[in-house]
């Protein structure tokens, strides 16, 4: 196939849309708005975004934020950790880890417990806050520590930082880059999240906005930097294949274990 | 694999005698049809979002050439590359071309609707790859090389005696006696198994859900995080998609996913939602350092210019399905289409020609799918118009017999023309495409005929000839 082939298959995809647009019948009903993809982006930001912001709060019926979203996440059979200070989160988390004996592993190699997490500022933070302990503590992979090929042993517990947090569905939303690198969300057996307090919006909206402004910040100002991926986690991995029956852990975590943080 | 019986009636009888099928079925209303119930219960303001979702998908559909390029151009400024292509062939090509350049032996799959219309696995496993399908469901039906009989959930039609049959020939590396009772006893096995292979893998294959035309991104929803790891893991991702899966903006599409977990399974989102687009360029960023997406016409800009547009606006919920009378009693197969129930019976003649006509006899039109379609798909008027079509003949035959005895007389012929065609090219009107001819109804019905030339072929070429004489 060369690029000539490739550019007459582009010629012949938008001519047949162009033509089609021509001949497209003609919307008389109430929700067709014959709105300019301007206009639609004005409206959008005028209106819409605050009106389905508006709904979703009406839909959370008052409930505070923060507990709709812990409420949403446990339905969906997530656990939370809930640290007494910063310093604690890590040494919590790591008795969390060993305590729990993870009985479906049971039959399995047995593995050399490891937590790894990318490379992350506030990991780097944490850690330096509980050096003295003697628990577990993530080992954190950079881009000189060959990452992909030790995520490849076993399965290993992973750590990572979220960016925003939206109640109405308890739904974490996480931005890929070294800090975070998007596969330990899946190829953790245990996934660990965690997420600041004040982070935590009622609508997709907010905290879509949120995710904007951070990537404004990190871009310049004409160029926001776009992450690559934006993954939103509402639980740990499931399936309903097998006769409808919901069985966790499919492909991805078994547990995903959140820790909100002031 | 077995041979599919043919026509709807035989295949629909086989059904209805099939006890297993039954008791696999019967988990569709608790399974679907209350906890849809209960999810659209808990967000009062459901149908004023799926109002919002029709709005969203009309205007870009509306404006559809301008979302495609603006999403063409932001995925090429991250580094990616849109493909096009017009027929099942053309993407199964390119696809294949994509892998081949990059000397690539296995391929890890999510699941995707597309790709079962275009039967990609299946091709690529015959051009010689190892193509493994990781979803759950659909692997269950790979082993099986059977066709999903579900859009949301493939392998709604097995029973557990049937997984473990398979699963005992297909790891036979695992030892015999091992346990395959519950259903984490599957899963597991199925997890360490397929774990193996996305960690190499060279290519992954994914579908989207959505295209997002401010940012180039596509999303895909998945509750077992597969459809993630094929396309976070290996070197290369493609996505295969079409469209009318564009949506302008994030908050567009957070609107459209509002709506699509809860009219699908009845979660308020599904567990893992994910927006991605273009290779992994920052340092120390793990990723797939090329992206690829694919985008398939394959009779979808000639349903765009017809009385069919707006089952464009379907997200593939499968809430028709799953409300569909005739499709609880039948399950997904009796329909022998990738795209069962109502909405299959109005898309399947579009992608698969004229024989899947039929499909529009199975329905009792009793209207739940047009009640719970969160984007208010008229399906039952959809299928209706097929059923209409479906009866009509090639083309009337007074107009073929006129016509056949005309061309047969070359003086007279010529002479009608000249007399017709002013008039034909006055009736057509528009320049762009002559929307109705005179005895050719159902020809012009559903597409646009080339717009008339006042002058017959004969007589241009007539006068050229003479031209040039001179
Ligand atoms: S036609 Fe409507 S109900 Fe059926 S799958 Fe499509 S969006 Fe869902």
């Amino acid at each position: 196939m060369s690029l000539k082939d490739s550019n007459s298959r582009r010629h012949d995809f938008y001519a047949a849309l162009k033509s089609a647009e021509r001949t497209m019948p003609q919307a008389d009903d109430k929700l067709s708005l014959k709105l300019t993809p301007d206009q639609w982006q004005q409206q959008n930001k005028d209106q819409y975004n605050q009106r389905l912001t508006e709904l979703t709060r009406a839909a959370l019926g008052g409930e505070d934020v923060v507990s709709f979203f812990k409420a949403h996440l446990l339905a969906q059979k997530a656990v939370f950790l809930e640290p007494t200070s910063r310093a604690k989160i890590l040494p919590t988390i790591a008795s969390h880890l060993s305590s729990e004996s993870d009985s479906s592993n049971a039959n399995e190699a047995p593995h050399q417990p490891r937590l790894l997490s990318g490379d992350n500022p506030f990991i780097h933070q944490l850690k330096a806050a509980s050096k003295d302990s003697d628990e577990l503590l993530p080992v954190i992979l950079n881009a000189a520590t060959t990452p992909l090929e030790a995520l490849k042993e076993g399965e290993p517990d992973c750590i990572s930082t979220a960016e925003a947090g939206a109640a109405e569905s308890g739904t974490l939303i996480l931005v890929s880059g070294p800090e975070n690198p998007t596969p330990l969300n899946f190829l953790a057996r245990r996934h660990i999240v965690l997420i600041k307090k004040n982070k935590i919006f009622a609508a997709y909206e907010e905290a879509l906005a949120e995710i904007d402004s951070q990537s404004r910040k990190q871009g310049s100002k004409t160029e926001p930097a776009i992450p690559r991926t934006i993954n939103m986690i509402s639980g740990p991995s499931r399936t309903a294949d097998i006769e409808q029956t919901l069985t966790l852990g499919a492909h991805g975590p078994v547990e995903l274990i959140i820790v909100i943080y002031e | 694999m077995q041979e599919p019986i043919e026509n709807l009636k035989n295949r629909a009888h086989q059904a209805l005698g099939d006890e297993k099928l039954k008791a696999a079925l019967s988990v569709i209303p608790e399974g679907f049809v209350n906890k849809r119930l209960k999810a659209k219960a808990a967000r009062p303001d459901f149908s004023a979002l799926s109002d919002r979702a029709v709005e969203i998908k009309k205007h870009t559909l509306e404006n559809i050439t301008h979302y495609l390029e603006r999403f063409e151009h932001a995925v090429s400024k991250a580094g990616g590359t849109v493909h096009f292509a017009q027929t099942p062939d053309q993407a199964r090509q390119i696809i294949e071309q994509l892998c081949k350049e990059r000397s690539a032996k296995r391929i890890v799959k999510g699941k995707s609707m597309i790709s079962e219309e275009i039967n990609l696995a299946p091709h690529l496993i015959k051009a010689g790859y190892e193509c493994i399908e990781t979803d759950l469901g659909e692997y269950l039906i790979q082993l099986r090389g059977e066709m999903p009989s579900h859009i949301v959930a493939p392998a709604v039609h097995l029973t557990r005696d049937d997984i473990r049959q398979d699963f005992q020939t297909a790891h036979d590396e695992l030892p015999i006696e091992r346990a395959l009772e519950t259903p984490e006893d599957f899963v597991k096995e199925a997890r360490g198994i397929l774990r193996e292979k996305f960690l190499n893998a060279d290519i992954g294959i994914t579908g989207a859900n959505f295209l997002i035309a401010e940012n180039g991104k596509t999303v895909i929803v998945t509750n077992e995080g597969n459809g993630d790891l094929c396309q976070s893991l290996p070197q290369t991702h493609i996505v295969i998609s079409s469209f009318e899966k564009l949506v302008p903006t994030m908050e567009d599409a957070m609107t459209m996913l509002r709506l699509l977990a809860r009219s699908a399974t009845g979660q308020p989102i599904s567990t893992y939602t994910t927006f991605t687009g273009g290779p992994a360029l920052k340092k120390g960023e793990l990723g797939p350092t090329e992206f690829h997406v694919v985008l398939l016409d394959n009779g979808r800009s000639r349903m765009l210019g017809s009385d069919y547009s707006e089952m464009l606006r379907c997200i593939r919920c499968g809430a028709c399905l799953n409300h569909c009378p005739v499709y609880q009693n039948l399950g997904g197969h009796a329909y022998g289409s990738v795209y069962p129930g109502p909405m299959g019976a109005v898309l399947s003649p579009q992608f698969f020609g004229r024989s899947m006509l039929e499909l529009s006899h199975a329905s009792s039109f009793c209207g739940r799918c047009n009640e719970v379609c969160p984007v208010q798909i008229p399906l039952t008027k959809l299928m209706r118009k097929w059923r209409a079509e479906g009866r009509q003949k090639p083309l009337p035959l007074i107009t073929m017999k006129l016509w056949a005895w005309l061309a047969a007389k070359p003086a007279l012929y010529n002479w009608a023309m000249r007399l017709a065609l002013p008039i034909a090219a006055k009736i057509a009107g528009s320049k762009s495409g002559a929307k109705h001819l005179p005895g050719l109804a159902q020809w012009t019905h559903h597409r646009t005929a080339p717009s008339v030339s006042k002058q017959s072929f004969q007589s241009q070429w007539a006068k050229s000839e003479k031209a040039g004489e001179t």
